[in-house]
């Protein structure tokens, strides 16, 4: 799958699930998402949950943290190393 | 070309540096005026702190990672001593080396048996001074970020050299602010040269947002908290309910400062709390509120739990997860307590506090989970109304948790029940208003820019100007004349509220620590208090109405003073019990300030007086017959022994809240379980219908507090009767507590009192306006007056005892003009 397609996908899913409520257009792919408490602790949860369905991926618990899932771009890159 | 960068950055080094140092000083002005936590001692080492940082600053970047232990070690010794710091440290370096070991398992089980072995010696060396404080100092700082630094040492890809570890945990907020949170170890490890002016700028906005918060927190529980013993009206019930949540500032203001401090060090470290009276729900919460310790619940328990799990459905999950992360919550609260007191409190309302925020936070989760599409935010109007539900919320559940135990909670809250139908409506109004008020600030906030203004983080130079501010203020009130007089000038001369303060005077009187929840405020005071108030060698219990006497012929050093008594038990010099014929002799009768508690002998004010009168060749003696601990009821128990030294008068001298003081001390006495010796006073506790460990404090107050002006009566007439049929005068002598100097309410009824039982008065009520308090008391923790409170009240009382032995007929009913 490539880049921009698990992008869209994981975009997808934020408009649909980060809890206050945003726009597509607002949300950028280096939007800080953790740090600005933008994803709380169950929408990372859901999240992953949904990485790992979609994607085929297993994430371990200490990798849900700022430094793979703050922004889009993280996320992304994070999916693919697992991927690989 | 390099070398004029080299000499531009050089330059700009500097002149940042004095930035630093100007910044610096000014905040070292403002803790030093309003005394910013005086209690842990931080307004008094917070200059060197300051030097530290600005030195810290001053030597290279690469230098600076083992200079950070070196900053908290030196702060340690001067606030600790050399070996108790070095006792600490030596803690953490085993903890350190423990992270060392190879594998996750050696290292958990190591450091397992490190806590294990920490736990039973807090134990062992309960009494030993030195040891517990050495341990419990050590045990304090590795308590939570040794197990943060434990679990994520396996994930690191670069591993923290020995000195990151050790700064790691020993960290210099914790000396002064042992609950500081826990900080990340990953944010802390990515300590890196930062631009020098980034560290001042967030240094500056962390303390300047932790004085403002820690001076908001000192305005709600001086001026607004209501005392738990005087809730009466509708309006002191919602002030109580309201302002206790509100004292979260204290502890929201303490992680600023503590933040403050690590960032001037250079650590770039994210905020603890975020607007959290601007939670519009539990969700919202849970994401404002202590953040470190938010993150740390989720990563060392939240998410390895739940994968784990991860085979169990979804919801069940996070249901089970949640509630097992309150659980851990819970213990965690007790460990850390366990570390600074002692013990682990065992409390119900504790846990039932804990328990309905688990359950209310795990239902929010489920339904949160659940929810499967993006919720669009509520109406501006409906979000103010859910920040004002919010905060009533809170308010309600804080109460429990900050209550003394579930019955005076259960106590309390019943007393809304019996609020009548007028008061109700008061009440429902004023909650409806707030309601509505909040929906229309929100909803007028959406609409304009006009509140972003007290949102919004003062940029830099405004954060200079609010400084100047609090120093202009500071000054005004701090260097200003007659203190008392100025409706704000506890906001620079801090005391105990009136619940605090009824506290430590229980446990004065009962020598039990018999409060298990002390606010924050008096928890240093209280432990100091315990050791200096009690520890007087020359003490001999009793087990009737007095709580002990004073050993005759007994000489020792009491709070560092020398403390000696004669041969009749008194704090005094030798008297023969025959009167010399032409002395004119009067015995003093009170409490601790008589017995003079911090002071040497001959420092006493009754002494000064006698030496006075004496060298104006009025020949005089006084026996001082003050012991700690007593007060009205004791003085009616020893008043017949006064008879024996012939005196031609008796002071009987009264404090602040005179009808307080003596419930207080009465409740002291029935919940030891005390002898009351006078069979009014027993039919009195019988009538009050008291039950001691079955209904809490409140309530036998409220219920005794009735009988109140009786009691007083009745003990004002003991003394006054034996005095009057043995021809002694009995003087009723009043000045006000150091520590209690807000407007007396109950002197007039005292005072009406005493006069009807015939005492003669000597009103003292303003000798200590205009001092400044800490100039005239044994020290920050301890209110007695030091010797120069006494040479004041001693030169008060000279020239009405002048007057009342030359003219032995004068009448004294001479009220001071102001």
């Amino acid at each position: 799958m490539s880049q921009d397609e698990i992008r869209q996908t994981v975009r997808a899913f934020l408009i649909d699930n980060i809890y206050a409520g945003i726009e597509n257009a607002e949300l950028k792919d280096e939007s800080p998402l953790i740090s600005t408490r933008i994803i709380d602790s169950i929408v990372a949860l859901k999240l992953v949950s949904y990485l790992e369905e979609k994607f085929n991926v297993e994430f371990e618990a200490h990798e849900v943290d700022q430094d793979n899932l703050d922004t889009i771009n993280k996320i992304v890159s994070f999916v693919q190393s697992k991927m690989k | 070309m390099n070398q004029t960068t080299t000499h531009t950055s050089s330059t700009n080094k500097w002149q940042t540096l004095f930035s630093m140092s100007v910044v610096l000083t000014l905040v070292v002005i403002v803790i030093h005026l309003f005394r910013i936590e005086y209690l842990s001692g931080f307004d008094r080492y917070f200059p060197f702190i300051a030097g530290a940082i600005i030195v810290h600053n001053i030597i290279p970047f690469n230098l600076r990672k083992y200079a950070f232990s070196f900053w908290t070690l030196l702060i340690l010794s001067l606030t600790a001593g050399p070996l108790l710091a070095v006792g600490a440290f030596l803690i953490i370096l085993v903890a350190v080396s423990i992270t060392y070991l190879s594998t996750k398992i050696k290292r958990n089980c190591v450091a397992a048996f490190l806590f294990l072995l920490l736990i039973v010696a807090r134990l062992y060396f309960r009494n030993n001074g030195f040891a517990s404080t050495a341990i419990a100092l050590g045990g304090l700082m590795i308590m939570l970020r040794f197990i943060f630094l434990l679990y994520e040492i396996s994930f690191f890809k670069i591993k923290p050299d020995f000195f990151m570890r050790l700064n790691y945990l020993f960290m210099l907020p914790n000396i002064f602010f042992p609950l500081f949170p826990i900080v990340d170890p990953v944010i802390f490890f990515k300590h890196k040269e930062e631009d020098l002016r980034e560290s001042i700028e967030n240094g500056k906005t962390w303390m300047l947002r932790g004085i403002l918060h820690l001076l908001l927190y000192r305005f709600v529980y001086l001026y607004f908290a209501p005392s738990i013993y005087e809730l009466k009206s509708w309006y002191e019930l919602l002030s109580f309910l309201l302002s206790g949540y509100a004292l979260i500032l204290r502890l929201s203001g303490i992680f600023c400062l503590s933040a403050g401090v690590l960032s001037f060090l250079g650590y770039k470290l994210p905020p603890v709390f975020e607007n959290f009276f601007l939670v519009k729900n539990f969700r919202d919460l849970w994401r404002r509120i202590n953040l470190y310790w938010r993150h740390f619940m989720w990563r060392v328990f939240y998410y390895p739990l739940l994968f784990k799990l991860k085979k169990w459905p979804q919801k069940q999950a996070v249901l089970f997860t949640v509630l097992v992360m309150f659980f851990v919550t819970w213990l965690l609260h007790g460990w850390q307590w366990y570390w600074v007191k002692g013990y682990f409190p065992l409390l119900a309302n504790d846990i039932l506090y804990w328990t309905l925020f688990g359950i209310i936070l795990a239902y929010v989760s489920i339904r949160a989970f659940s929810q499967s599409k993006n919720k669009m935010p509520d109406h501006p109007f409906f979000s103010g109304i859910g920040i004002v539900g919010m905060f009533f919320a809170m308010s309600f559940l804080w109460s429990l948790w900050t209550s003394s135990s579930l019955t005076e909670w259960v106590y309390i809250l019943n007393k809304f029940a019996k609020l009548n139908l007028k008061e109700i409506s008061y009440l429902a109004l004023t909650i409806i208003g707030l309601f509505l008020g909040g929906g229309i600030i929100s909803f007028l906030s959406s609409k304009t820019k006009l509140f972003e203004f007290f949102l919004i983080s003062p940029a830099g130079i405004s954060r200079l100007a609010i400084l100047m501010i609090l120093i202009c203020v500071g000054s005004y009130y701090h260097y200003g004349n007659h203190l008392y007089s100025l409706p704000l000038s506890k906001m620079v001369e801090p005391q105990l509220n009136l619940t605090d303060r009824m506290i430590v005077e229980r446990g004065y009187y009962e020598q039990l620590l018999t409060a298990p929840k002390m606010s924050q405020e008096i928890q240093p005071l209280f432990k100091k208090a315990e050791v200096n108030d009690f520890e007087n060698l020359a003490y001999k219990n009793q087990k009737g109405l007095l709580p002990r006497i004073l050993t005759p012929d007994f000489h020792t050093t009491f709070k560092g003073k020398s403390f000696t008594t004669n041969s009749f038990g008194m704090r005094d010099k030798e008297y023969s019990l025959i009167k010399t014929n032409g002395v004119y002799r009067i015995c003093l009768l009170g409490g601790s300030y008589e017995m003079g508690s911090g002071v040497a002998d001959g420092e006493t004010y009754e002494q000064i007086v006698e030496d006075s009168l004496n060298k104006i060749k009025i020949p005089s003696e006084l026996f001082n017959m003050g012991v700690g601990g007593y007060h009205v009821f004791q003085i009616a128990k020893i008043i017949p022994s006064i008879i024996q030294y012939h005196p031609e008068a008796a002071i009987y001298v009264c404090h602040s809240s005179e009808k307080q003081r003596m419930i207080n001390n009465l409740l002291g006495l029935v919940s030891a379980g005390k002898d009351l010796e006078f069979s009014y006073l027993k039919s009195i506790v019988g009538k009050s219908g008291i039950v001691p460990g079955k209904m809490c404090n409140v309530e036998m107050y409220d219920r005794l507090t009735v009988y109140a002006d009786s009691l007083l009566k009745f003990a004002y007439h003991e003394i006054a009767s034996v005095c009057l049929k043995n021809n002694i005068r009995p003087v009723w002598v009043y000045f006000p507590a150091i520590g209690d100097l807000r407007e007396d309410s109950e002197m007039e009824t005292a005072l009406r009192i005493a006069k009807s039982e015939g005492f003669e008065i000597i009103k003292l009520d303003i000798i200590f306006a205009g001092r400044d308090v800490h100039s005239i008391t044994v020290s920050d923790e301890d209110t007695h007056p030091n010797a120069k409170g006494h040479q004041i009240i001693a030169n008060a009382l000279f020239p009405f005892l002048r007057k009342m032995i030359v003219d032995s007929n004068s009448i004294l009913y001479l009220p001071q003009n102001k």
